[in-house]
């Protein structure tokens, strides 16, 4: 009995622990999930995964976890990352028609190939290792070759050009990564359904990978606690940003095309992810309403939006949002099952058009000049359409800026010549001190790091287009440091364009429920576009040089030194004396075949006139043939030997 | 090849054509061409080229008919050799056809030059028989002129004739004058005569000098030949010597009898050979001899110097001699009356011996037995080992009484107290304890218990009686229990120690939830990690250093498949499922790599099965079902199946459990029975054997005092023994790649690494377990990170072949120059040297 009663006393204590745990101060592991849609100006539909994990300040951080990957949990730990993003990314953001001016492009839109960058919280001595153990566990962990990056040619720590200043800072970025589904099923892992259940089972590998851009990212910030004997906690947030052309029936070609979930992605959405806290399916659909709906009140026809003249949803939605110019319709997939699967579709019927925010300068780069010596980059910035309309001006002494940060980073083996930097506004060369407000290089240094160039440019509000240019020399790469198929050429990472005083963001005022794709949205991020990457082609060897280089010297070394020996050590009066003596003696060998010939050629034999001693010099000669037919005979078969038995 | 040949044959066709038509001046541009061909070495060239071109063509030859005979041997031939036969016969078809057209060149050119000088001489006759006709028609010119002119000088002659008969009659007037002036000439004559007579002689005398000038003149000059060559000027002067010696022999032989003896200008020289060139020639192969240890030492890399001696050395030590350790058993009977200590000791040293089997396996005791007996009446007599322990059993301690009721524990802990005056400094002390109880009531009953600590006791009744059985069982107790842990010989292996090369254990805990639509579970670990795991890796940490980490997953469903079973209402899967239990596709139960290294990774996995299986249970194959329901797998871990005390689920929505204490502390004591297994354990409390059961006291820390002790003996030999087979497989691998680049961190851990082993050794010897295990663990851990160094594992290293293929292209053509023009010199130098000799010898001789 007393026993009975000391177990359930103990029961109780750790129930209340328990509790203590569990609700005490709201520190759970937190999942959510999110889809948000939006079809594309250009007859496109783009597909953005949000999802987000929160683990809360906790000591356990790397050891125990429940819903929060391990993996990711113990990369922090072990490295002291203080934030993190990593980005597959394959194809072109198009950033006339896909948008730049808003928080989805700003924060998705990546340069080719994978891009990483990190900010350490270690000492700055320890930095650079602790980025190299990084690369290596990353690489490993998502079987890409991000382990390239380690090296300290590859990489840079830019200090206020590319976003986050902070000098622990480290980035990089490998263009030619091709990504694939070798890649996606390891950042799915992370999830705590994988692709097994909610939002993220509608990730069919060949939907994804048919599409125009695809992009999946991976940002891991800490949050410090503030607590004392705390550790800090940590916000995984994972998107996959897809951009796919609906299959089209109808034959008229302005009509937007219909398409639903099933017809995108070949799957629907059963239920959501019991682990998520929240799941939901936003559609954004932009402009192209704002004026027609705008003296309408918004309360009552909100809900009778989803069907309307010009289009028509296949499913009510749960909620109406809307912003400035879009509106945004919120689904929630609770109550979707196995029998009654969740597939929004959208249904146009009228033809309409509508444009995107765009950046308020479009960048492009590119090279020139030919040949395997020097060439130039040039970046050349053009005004959009939409840059009137921008807010984010900077009324400075009255005048009316764009302020743009261009960050690049060269390879060492592009020798930029940073004295050979113009620039030019509206096709006239300006001086550095017009237009260039900041700069800083740091120069590349011979294989042991990469160059890296950051500048601020304030260009007057009425330019149209600002071309900047700049000199190299192309190296020469020792014969070791050729990638396989070095003849493809070298890629120039993407250079990175930052307007920092523009800042894109959508406020969608809801109070009501925070979802993290929301609030994500709502925070100011800065506008950013990343330009294409350049294929540098450079002087390529015969990589069996080296040793062509080394038998022909040796060679001649070796031809020169038995000359130059046999000129020391010659007896040129003796050798014409015993060449004279030798002229008329003849061998008994030498009279047979000179019989022989004779007798072919049909002359009488001549008669040997000084035929004084043959017998004596007879052996020597007649020897030296025979080794010399040996010889030749050798050489012959050793020939055939070896020209047939290969 | 085949195109050269075409192109060789296409070039001689076009000659022979250009020979055998006259195409303007080609024909004599070609016959100029070749004329200059067989001018010097030209024939000799094309001779050998020819000759070479036979010897490929008769091996072509050769191979036709190879591969003929062998495609009549096979009865058909095979594509490839039928391919291989026509290119042979194409190749010898060519060099027979180029052979041939060089050969019809010769001769064509031959012939045609006689021809040409054939014709030449033709012109030339003809030229010579139209001169011959044009002096014939001059001479008859000269005939006619001729006639005319004998007329005229007939003519002239009358007129002589008269001349003449004029000149007579003058004639003989002059005869008289004549008679007169002879008479004067005979008288002069003989004068003259006798002056000749005188003029001959003094000729004579003159003559004879001159020669005797000349031959000594000869002689100097011979002598005053040094630098140009001997043997030309001394032909020519004895060329001259010999013409002028016919005539003088006599004079000569008689001048100078014995001053120049035979000189043969072959075998003999006069001057001592030069040294200039053999000079030269050596001290230019000097010169490379002393460059090839520089070179070789440009070309060294870097190698730390390995002690292979040592790494040896270890090796053979640890298979020759297994490492024992120190144990001290005590074994105390407590009332016995009549037995003695002398005899008991005996008889259990042979019992111990015989269990052992004398086999000394690694790791196992070499002990020292000491035995006390007590009486009834707490007197002693005791029989001690010979290395006496410091501590000794103090005489009446033990009370018989206290072995009765009480509980073990207490029992444990008191004799503890009794023996814990015992330094351990040369073994732990292992103490059996039999009391023989006299108490009426009782049956026969024995009882066995061993202790947490280093003891154990059996109780019972009449033990005196059945002694011999008593000393079994305490031999059985030392051996069995103490020395080996209680783990059959072939259960687990002491190779599987599931110790990290680094010398660190993760235990990796996953709840798996299956199907999380239908409930999800969820478990507070971290309390559990810290008040159940903590005292396990503290008690462990000699051994291992242990973290763990725990995680939940969703969505994993395992890969084999359950049955229904309606007797137990439950899923049921069989031990031939395990294999296919664990889903490695779908159970991503890694932990970050960069995180753990080389550790060890244990995978503990708690499996909470769907709602359509949900009493899941496992059945043995004796039909049983396991009352922990979870399995091993040596190496990897375990896995527990543990069944949600409702399997109803509720339609609704998934429910969101936490797993009660309760439960996990069950969950925990399985998982320490497994993780016992995995050490080679037993998970039960009792141990059998033919002599009867022993009960073995659970230790709250997972291992007892004297399984850790085990644990530890077993894992410094293990860890030994993978160090010394580590650094035997680094050194046999340094030694086989000579040019391997190895560096002195390299260098040090093996030297660090074979220190500690040392270490280690000399530890046990002494008897310091957690000491030798902890330094055996760093020797195994610096040789493999040793092993594994990242220099190593790279195959770029330099090999003798690269070396080789860079060197030999300069060094082997100059090389032979070198040596051969010393050798020749050297050989030369011999030679002309012998010839003085020889010159020498005669000279003294003559």
């Amino acid at each position: 009995m007393a026993s009975l009663l000391r177990s359930l006393f103990l029961l109780l204590i750790v129930q209340s622990f328990l509790v203590a745990i569990a609700f005490g101060s709201n520190e759970v592991e937190e999942f959510s999930e999110a889809l948000l849609l939006k079809p594309l100006p250009d007859r496109k539909v783009l597909a953005h995964f949000h999802f987000e994990n929160r683990a809360p300040p906790s000591n356990s951080h790397g050891r125990h976890h429940h819903l929060f990957p391990k993996a990711i949990s113990q990369l922090v730990q072990k490295f002291r990352v203080k934030e993190m993003e990593l980005s597959f990314t394959q194809g072109r953001w198009n950033h006339e028609h896909w948008g730049g001016f808003d928080p989805l492009s700003s924060m998705n839109a990546k340069p080719v190939g994978v891009e990483l960058w990190a900010v350490f919280d270690v000492p700055l001595s320890q930095v650079d290792t602790s980025w190299k153990n990084l690369t290596h566990a990353l690489s490993g962990l998502f079987c890409a070759s991000i382990n390239f990056l380690e090296s300290s040619t590859s990489y840079a720590a830019p200090t206020w050009g590319f976003g986050p200043n902070s000098d622990k800072l480290r980035y990089g970025s490998l263009p030619r990564e091709a990504v694939c589904t070798e890649n996606l099923t390891p950042w799915l892992k992370l999830l705590p359904c994988r692709d097994k259940d909610g939002i993220s089972a509608l990730m069919n590998r060949p939907s994804v990978y048919r599409g125009f851009y695809h992009s999946q990212r991976l940002h891991l910030s800490t949050v410090e606690s503030g607590q004392e004997g705390l550790g800090s906690g940590i916000v995984l947030e994972q998107t996959l940003t897809v951009v796919l052309q609906p299959e089209t029936t109808s034959v008229e070609s302005n009509m937007q095309p219909s398409w639903s979930l099933n017809s995108l992605f070949g799957r629907k959405v059963v239920g959501r992810c019991v682990l998520a806290k929240s799941s939901n399916v936003y559609l954004q659909l932009e402009g192209l309403l704002g004026h027609e709906l705008k003296n309408m009140d918004t309360k009552i026809e909100a809900h009778n939006l989803w069907k309307n003249a010009d289009f028509e949803l296949s499913l009510k939605p749960d909620r109406v949002l809307r912003e400035s110019s879009s509106f945004l319709f919120v689904f929630d997939i609770d109550k979707s099952s196995d029998s009654e699967p969740f597939d929004l579709g959208l249904t146009w019927k009228l033809p309409s058009k509508w444009s995107c925010q765009q950046a308020p300068l479009h960048a492009s780069r590119f090279l020139m000049g030919s040949g395997n010596e020097r060439g130039a980059i040039a970046i050349l910035l053009k005004a959009t359409e939409s840059q009137e309309k921008l807010s984010g001006r900077d009324l400075t002494n009255g005048q009316c800026t764009i302020k743009a940060n261009i960050f690049q980073i060269f390879p060492w083996y592009i020798k930029v010549y940073y004295h050979t930097l113009q620039i030019f506004v509206d096709q006239q060369q300006k001086t550095d001190s017009e237009v260039l407000k900041k700069i800083n290089v740091s120069p590349s240094t011979d294989k042991v790091s990469s160059g890296m160039m950051e500048m601020m440019l304030e260009l007057p509000c009425e330019v149209k287009s600002v071309a900047i240019s700049i000199e190299y020399d192309k190296g020469f790469l020792h014969i070791d440091e050729y990638p396989p198929d070095a003849n493809q050429g070298f890629d120039i990472p993407s250079a990175l364009i930052s307007f920092p005083n523009h800042h894109a963001s959508l406020d969608f005022q809801e109070e009501l429920n925070k979802s993290p794709l929301l609030s994500s949205f709502k925070e100011k991020s800065l506008v950013r576009s990343y330009t294409e990457v350049l294929l540098v082609p450079l002087t390529t060897p015969d990589f069996s040089m080296p040793y062509n280089v080394i038998t022909i010297t040796c060679t001649i070394f070796a031809l020169y030194f038995g000359s130059l020996l046999n000129v020391l050590r010659r007896r040129i009066g003796e050798e014409e004396r015993f060449l004279k003596s030798q002229g008329k003696k003849t061998g008994g060998l030498k009279q047979l075949l000179s019989r022989i010939t004779a007798k072919i050629r049909g002359r009488p034999i001549e008669e040997q006139s000084s035929s004084e001693s043959p017998a004596a010099q007879s052996s020597v000669l007649s020897s030296k043939l025979i080794f010399k037919i040996i010889l030749v005979a050798g050489a012959a078969a050793a020939w055939q030997y070896f020209s047939t038995d290969k | 090849m085949i195109q050269l040949l075409f192109l060789v044959l296409f070039v001689e066709g076009a000659i022979a054509f250009l020979l055998l038509v006259k195409i303007g001046p080609l024909r004599e541009l070609v016959m100029k061409s070749l004329d200059q061909l067989k001018l010097g070495k030209g024939p000799a060239t094309v001779k050998t080229i020819a000759g070479t071109m036979s010897v490929i063509l008769l091996s072509n030859l050769m191979n036709i008919i190879k591969i003929q005979n062998k495609g009549a041997k096979l009865g058909t031939m095979s594509p490839m050799d039928q391919v291989l036969w026509r290119t042979h016969l194409l190749e010898a078809s060519l060099m027979g056809v180029v052979l041939f057209f060089g050969f019809i060149i010769d001769r064509t050119h031959h012939y045609l030059e006689k021809l040409i000088t054939l014709r030449s001489n033709v012109g030339s006759s003809k030229g010579e028989l139209e001169q011959l006709r044009k002096e014939r028609t001059e001479l008859k010119e000269k005939e006619e002129k001729t006639s005319k002119e004998i007329k005229q000088l007939k003519e002239k002659l009358s007129c002589v004739s008269e001349n003449l008969k004029k000149a007579e009659k003058e004639s003989k007037e002059k005869e008289t004058k004549l008679e007169t002036a002879e008479a004067h000439v005979t008288a002069l004559q003989k004068q003259s005569s006798e002056l000749l007579l005188e003029y001959d002689r003094l000729l004579e005398d003159n003559q004879n000098l001159q020669s005797q000038i000349l031959i000594e003149d000869c002689i100097f000059y011979i002598a005053g030949t040094d630098k140009i060559d001997a043997r030309e000027s001394s032909s020519k002067c004895c060329g001259i010597c010999n013409s002028r010696k016919t005539p003088m022999e006599e004079t000569s032989d008689r001048l100078n009898p014995g001053i120049t003896p035979e000189f043969d200008p072959k075998t003999m020289r006069s001057t001592k050979p030069g040294l200039k060139r053999l000079f030269i020639t050596t001290s230019v192969l000097f010169s490379f001899l002393l460059g090839v240890p520089f070179l070789w030492k440009s070309v060294e890399i870097y190698r730390s110097p390995l002690p292979f001696h040592d790494i040896d050395s270890l090796s053979d030590q640890i298979k020759s001699t297994p490492l024992r350790f120190p144990c001290n058993f005590h074994a105390v009977f407590v009332g016995f009356q009549s037995t003695d200590a002398e005899t008991l000791r005996s008889q259990i040293q042979d019992g111990i011996n015989q269990l052992t089997h004398q086999n000394s396996q690694c790791g196992s005791c070499d002990f020292s037995l000491s035995v006390t007996v007590q009486n009834r009446d707490d007197q002693c007599s005791e029989s001690l080992a010979h290395s006496a322990t410091t501590c000794s059993y103090r005489c009446g301690v033990i009370k018989r009484n206290d072995f009765g009721v009480g509980v073990d524990d207490t029992v444990d802990e008191s004799l503890n107290h009794v023996f814990s005056g015992c330094s351990e400094e040369s073994g732990k002390m292992y103490s059996v304890v039999v009391v023989n109880k006299e108490n009426a009531n009782g049956g026969d009953e024995v009882k066995a218990v061993v202790g947490k600590r280093r003891h154990a006791w059996i109780v019972g009744n009449g033990l005196e009686e059945r002694y011999g059985d008593m000393v079994a069982r305490v031999s059985e107790i030392f051996v069995k229990v103490f020395m080996n842990g209680g783990r059959e010989e072939d259960s687990i292996q002491g190779e599987f120690m599931p110790v990290g090369s680094d010398g660190r254990i993760v235990l990796s805990f996953s709840l798996l939830n299956s199907n999380p639509r239908d409930w999800v579970y969820d478990w507070d670990f971290q309390r559990i990690d810290e008040a159940l795991l903590a005292p396990v890796t503290k008690a462990l940490a000699p051994i291992a250093n242990i973290s763990v980490e725990s995680q939940v997953l969703y969505h994993t469903p395992k890969s084999s498949f359950s049955s229904w079973d309606k007797k137990l209402h439950s899923y049921v899967f069989r031990t031939s499922d395990l294999p296919f239990f664990v889903n490695s596709n779908e159970w991503h139960l890694d932990t970050s790599a960069g995180a753990s290294g080389r550790s060890k990774i244990l995978q503990f996995v708690v499996y909470i099965p769907s709602g359509k299986e949900c009493p899941l249970l496992l059945q043995l194959p004796n039909g049983e079902i396991s009352k922990t329901n979870g399995f091993i797998s040596p190496m990897w871990g375990g896995v527990i199946v543990w069944n949600p005390g409702n399997c109803d689920k509720d339609s609704e929505s998934p429910s969101r459990n936490t797993i009660s204490p309760q439960d996990l502390e069950q969950i925990v004591e399985i998982f320490l029975g497994q993780f016992r297994q995995l050490f080679g354990f037993k998970s039960e409390a009792i141990y059998t054997s033919g002599l009867g059961t022993y009960k073995i006291l659970p230790s709250e820390r997972g291992f007892t005092e004297w399984e850790l002790d085990v644990l530890s003996r077993k894992h410094t030999c293990f860890n030994l023994h993978s160090c010394s087979t580590t650094l035997g497989s680094l050194s046999r691998l340094v030694r086989s790649l000579p040019r391997m680049i190895i560096k002195d961190e390299i260098g040090e851990q093996v030297k660090y690494s074979l220190k500690a082993a040392k270490l280690a050794q000399s530890n046990a010897s002494l008897g310091g377990y957690s000491s030798s295990a902890s330094s055996s663990r760093e020797a195994r851990s610096l040789a493999e990170n040793a092993f594994f160094h990242p220099s190593i594992m790279s195959v770029s290293y330099f090999s003798y072949e690269h070396c080789f293929a860079v060197y030999s292209p300069f060094f082997l053509p100059v090389a032979g120059h070198v040596v051969l023009a010393a050798l020749r010199e050297w050989k030369r130098y011999k030679q002309e040297k012998a010839k003085y000799l020889t010159w020498l010898t005669r000279k003294k001789t003559a």
